[in-house]
């Protein structure tokens, strides 16, 4: 069967299929897909089973758990899970045991469960080093997506996107469920009567169309609507002149603001959203009159009312986050805005926003717009989901809590207290994690990680390290930021020994995993290194990097220029500036001598040091070059302090002191002397990556050794 | 070259100064090693060599002077070779300006961070480790040795405004059985009157390791006088002012009215025999040396100079020996170190001169 269906009919055919039966339905957008499950969750509760919504929110850390908890909660509801619902609100139950304890219910229960979800293949962390560090979170999503797509024994649906390759039992909805959309545009009729007389194409519009072609005409004008006939009436490019109308005309610039947000609420909106998001739109100087028109264009027009639920036009909507996925700053905005307004959904009334529920409090505006938007938008679901798991919330009026079903809730909070700097807090939280879930490595290394940054108990930094590469001995960041804190607590016999079972333990040679096990171990041991002028050890890190990461990768070749740059320094070589490649100091100047100076050629230039100055005389270290036996030799020259002026002609003598680096050209037969120098200005190589952590004296400086 | 094996009742003193560096390993009957200060010597700990060699685990103590990076390179790894009883220091603070210097050189001076931080996990690992060396009454254990700090007064050190290192560095004295060894680390010479009246005999000692290089600066009367046959080890400084000077009015020819023979560990220039075995000659041999130099560096527009020492890696050492009264013995030098008297002297090899003492 693959011709559209509404819900209605779906639901008959879904009843008709045999238990453990998957069917997929396709729909072009997320929120027309969600809508429709909520439709057909309708239908099938009529019918007498049991239909479990099942969204959670998608990439994060805790989407196994949450698309557990939403199974368990539907199970509750539907009382067939009776007294067992206990177990899997209780933090110190292990993941597999709830697991197990859903799955022998949905097993027992089968002919009166199905389970309703989307796309369950973008539940999952995408490939990547957070999704890597998460591995063990990221399974708990594996586990369940695999088993609801697989082996659960009830009735299964399916939604997907049109361009899926997983097909099964293909069905697509039938579009816009018509009954759900407004056919009176309350004081926009006027507009909506014009349109109708005046626009051919406006009887063979969907009312979906209708509604935004109403919407353009309100902020633009109806005239401007039928004087541009030759426009698609259809969704998609409606809603994107809509936009860009609204964004063209400043007066309308907070409604944008306000539709962004509204975009970013996957499921129901609820009143008071709105209501906020209006409330703010005035305290930001808009027009009372625009905001007034705003605000009956979404109640008549831009939204959709069904029983209790709220949504946006969905192609609006769709058309509205496809934008927001560019704009950094507008992202930020709208995440806040929406933030705001669930932690007073949550919370009504509460003014107080002390460490209750503070951990959830992390949306800050300056602190997010340093950061890519994606991680503003993992964020704000983070604290959606929250919102949402309305009985993962405690009532208790004084102190409020949210309250966490699965360690790996906690998670979330810790690592956006991480990201915020609050070192010792996330510290604190992922202990939490690893005390209910001691098989963690995740929590166990960041748990170490943040106190580590923090110069915490270096006992307990070690032993959580150590627990950490115990539980996942071939995650390289494990290892790396274990033997960092070795050597930054000046213990380099043992860094040097855990660097060894690191090159043991990893599977390093022939894997696909070479860069990557490269950037997290080697890279991260050999810029410390580099930090703390431990050039042998940072030489043997670096030579076990293979060539095709080496020659690859702009930030090996930073730290082996600086290595390279420092081995010679040490030798009191040092001639070239650092950033300069080493296999490039003699191809040519680097201070760009003319080829000619008062019409003699350039013979010669050598790179060199000044040693020393004083009121005579400068004294300079000069290098030599022989292209032949690739050999330098290094000579001690002194000039006195006139001829060097005369040389380098608008120096002043003050900026030169010992360290200094320049070059010497010579023009002629007579050998004129021409000198440049290289810029006073603090070392830098843009390709040199940070250290991590990032303050290698942090023990020292919280000892009060350190200034 | 070195002994193969030492002898269970002497007492030895390695000193390494390749050019830029020192450091200082003395070798405790029967078995009991204290090592002052770091360099490189091919790479590794110039120590390291040492306590390798002898297949050394009785670490005893570890004394950093200063906080000079010709004192502390590979300072860090001595800590890691072994379980040091005590280990000395006297500042434990830290540089602001190199993290992000321009100058390479002066991003070497991370090292002192690592060093810092060695000192500090120590002494926290093992609070009977930490010796503050700071000038007391107390006379330190080292095996069957005592040290006694000479300087710096803790009182001094806290007031000091920290513009020279050179003012805190911590001389020791050092005392087993009836030998008496000085070491002089780079304390400046006003310092040494007020050592010798209110601490210690100075110029009561079998040896010295002469301080701060042999600079005019360091060099003082008061443990100058004594025996004339007393061992003074001077360790070159090859960069910036290049110490010691050897001219008449120099360090070195001043040492010489109290001494009759100096050991260099090395010369503050580049010179065509210094990868050959010990040198020995008089002062003037280097003056003369130093003012001609054979290894001349040119450049167009009659620019010259000198070229700088080619091998970095020279094996400066000087190895002394001591019997239980004092009684000293060179037992070998490297190749690169120098034997300088004053006046003329019958051509040989330093391990010739020293097996005829």
């Amino acid at each position: 069967m693959k011709e559209p269906v509404n819900a209605a009919q779906f639901a008959s055919f879904v009843m008709g299929t045999p238990l453990g039966t998957r069917s997929q339905i396709s729909g072009e957008n997320r929120v027309k897909r969600q809508m429709f499950l909520r439709e057909l969750q309708t239908q099938l509760s009529a019918a007498g089973i049991a239909p479990i919504l099942v969204t959670p929110p998608t990439r994060s850390l805790d989407t196994g758990c949450a698309a557990l908890l939403q199974i368990g909660i539907g199970l509750h509801k539907a009382g067939l899970i009776n007294g067992e619902f206990a177990t899997i609100e209780e933090p110190s139950v292990s993941w597999d045991n709830k697991f197990h304890l859903i799955k022998q219910r949905v097993d027992a229960q089968s002919n009166q469960v199905a389970l309703l979800y989307d796309e369950p293949d973008a539940w999952r962390l995408p490939e990547g080093d957070f999704a890597r560090d998460a591995a063990y979170n990221n399974r708990h999503t594996t586990d369940i997506a695999e088993w609801i797509k697989s082996e659960a024994p009830c009735r299964r649906v399916e939604t997907i996107s049109r361009w899926s390759s997983d097909s099964g039992d293909e069905f697509h909805t039938s579009g816009w469920p018509e009954q759900l959309l407004q056919v009176d545009f309350g004081p926009f009729s006027f507009v909506a009567a014009d349109l109708k007389q005046c626009l051919p194409g406006w009887s063979r519009a969907t009312l979906s169309d209708q509604r935004l072609l109403v919407a353009l005409a309100v902020i633009t004008s109806t005239e401007e609507i039928i004087s541009r006939q030759d426009s698609r009436l259809e969704n998609e490019p409606l809603a994107g002149r809509l936009l860009t109308a609204i964004a063209n005309d400043s007066r309308w610039s907070q409604f944008m603001v306000v539709l962004r947000t509204l975009s970013i609420v996957r499921e129901s909106l609820f009143p008071e959203l709105i209501g906020l998001l209006f409330k703010r739109s005035t305290s930001f100087g808009s027009d009372p009159q625009i905001t007034y028109t705003a605000f009956k264009l979404l109640e008549f027009v831009l939204l959709t009312r069904k029983d209790s639920l709220i949504f946006l036009h969905p192609q609006l909507q769709t058309s509205v986050l496809y934008e927001l996925n560019t704009q950094r700053d507008a992202s930020i905005v709208a995440h806040s805005l929406a933030f705001d307004a669930y932690s007073e959904r949550i919370f009504p009334g509460q003014t107080w926003w002390g460490d209750t529920y503070l951990p959830y409090r992390l949306f800050d505006f300056e602190f997010w717009q340093s950061k890519p938007v994606s991680r503003s938008q993992s964020e704000f679901e983070a604290f959606y989901h929250a919102a949402n798991c309305g009985e993962a919330l405690s009532r208790d009026p004084v102190r409020p809590r949210v309250r966490h079903y699965f360690p790996d809730q906690l998670l979330i909070r810790a690592q956006a207290l991480s990201d915020q700097s609050k070192q010792i807090e996330a510290a604190s939280v992922f202990r939490e994690v690893a005390s209910l879930d001691d098989k963690n490595d995740f929590a166990h290394h960041y748990w170490a990680l943040n106190l580590d940054r923090a110069a915490g108990d270096k006992r307990v930094v070690e032993h959580e390290y150590l627990r950490a590469i115990e539980l996942n001995p071939t995650h390289p960041w494990r290892w790396s930021r274990s033997i960092n804190f070795l050597i930054t607590v000046g213990r380099l016999a043992e860094a040097r020994e855990q660097w060894q079972r690191a090159l043991t333990m990893l599977p390093f040679r022939g894997s696909n995993d070479v860069q990557w096990i490269c950037e997290g171990l080697h890279l991260v041991v050999a810029r410390l290194l580099l930090h703390r002028a431990q050039l042998e050890f940072a030489s043997k890190v670096l030579a076990g990097v293979p060539d095709v990461v080496r020659k690859e990768d702009k930030k090996f070749r930073a730290l082996e220029r600086l290595l390279k740059a420092l081995t010679i320094a040490r030798d009191e070589r040092g001639v070239f500036p650092a950033e300069i490649d080493p296999d490039q100091y003699w191809t040519r100047s680097h201070l760009d001598f003319p080829v000619t100076h008062e019409g003699l050629p350039l013979i010669q230039w050598n790179p060199a040091r000044i040693d020393s100055v004083n009121e005579q005389t400068v004294c300079l270290i000069v290098a030599k070059h022989d292209d032949v036996t690739k050999s330098t030799t290094y000579g001690r020259v002194e000039l006195s302090l006139e001829r060097f002026q005369a040389a380098s002609p608008g120096q002043a003598t003050s900026e030169l002191s010992a360290g200094r680096l320049l070059e010497l050209a010579f023009y002629g037969e007579e050998g004129l002397l021409q000198i440049r120098m290289h810029p006073d200005i603090p070392y830098s190589d843009p390709d040199l990556p940070p250290m991590d952590p990032p303050n290698p004296r942090r023990y020292l400086e919280n000892e009060g050794v350190a200034p | 070259m070195m002994p193969e094996a030492l002898d269970s009742e002497s007492l030895y003193v390695f000193v390494f100064g390749p050019g830029f560096g020192e450091s200082i390993a003395v070798r405790i009957p029967p078995d009991r090693w204290m090592v002052i200060d770091s360099c490189r010597v091919g790479g590794n700990a110039a120590a390291l060599h040492v306590l390798k060699k002898y297949d050394e685990h009785h670490c005893e103590c570890l004394v950093l002077t200063h906080r000079h990076q010709d004192h502390y390179p590979g300072f860090a790894d001595l800590i890691d070779h072994g379980d040091w009883n005590t280990i000395g220091c006297n500042d434990l603070s830290l540089d602001h300006e190199f993290i992000s210097a321009r100058d390479l050189e002066a991003r070497l001076k991370g090292e002192l961070e690592q060093v810092i931080a060695s000192i500090d996990t120590r002494w926290e690992k093992n609070s009977e480790a930490q010796w503050w060396t700071w000038r007391t009454d107390d006379l330190r254990p080292v095996g069957g040795a005592t040290a006694r700090i000479l300087h710096p007064e803790r009182s001094f050190a806290y007031d000091y405004d920290g513009s020279d290192n050179n003012e805190l560095s911590c001389a020791v004295y050092l005392t087993w059985e009836g030998t008496r060894l000085l070491f002089g680390a780079d304390v400046p010479n006003p310092h040494w009157e007020t050592i010798h009246n209110e601490v210690a005999d100075v110029s009561d000692h079998h040896f010295l390791k002469v301080p701060h290089h042999g600079s005019e600066e360091a060099i003082h009367r008061t443990f100058m006088k004594g025996e004339r046959e007393r061992i003074w080890v001077v360790t070159p400084y090859n960069r910036g002012r290049k110490l010691p000077r050897f001219d008449d009015d120099g360090a070195i020819h001043r040492m010489f009215d109290y001494v009759d023979t100096l050991y260099l560990t090395g010369l503050p220039i580049a010179h065509d025999l210094q990868n050959d075995s010990p040198l020995n000659r008089t002062r003037r041999d280097v003056l003369s040396l130093l003012s001609s130099p054979k290894t001349t560096f040119e450049l167009p527009g009659e620019l010259r100079g000198t070229v700088e020492p080619i091998r970095l890696d020279v094996s400066c050492y000087v190895v002394a020996r001591f019997d239980n009264t004092g009684t000293p013995t060179i037992v070998c030098c490297g190749p690169g170190t120098v034997r300088m008297t004053e006046n003329s002297h019958s051509p040989g090899t330093m391990t010739e001169l020293s097996e005829k003492r």
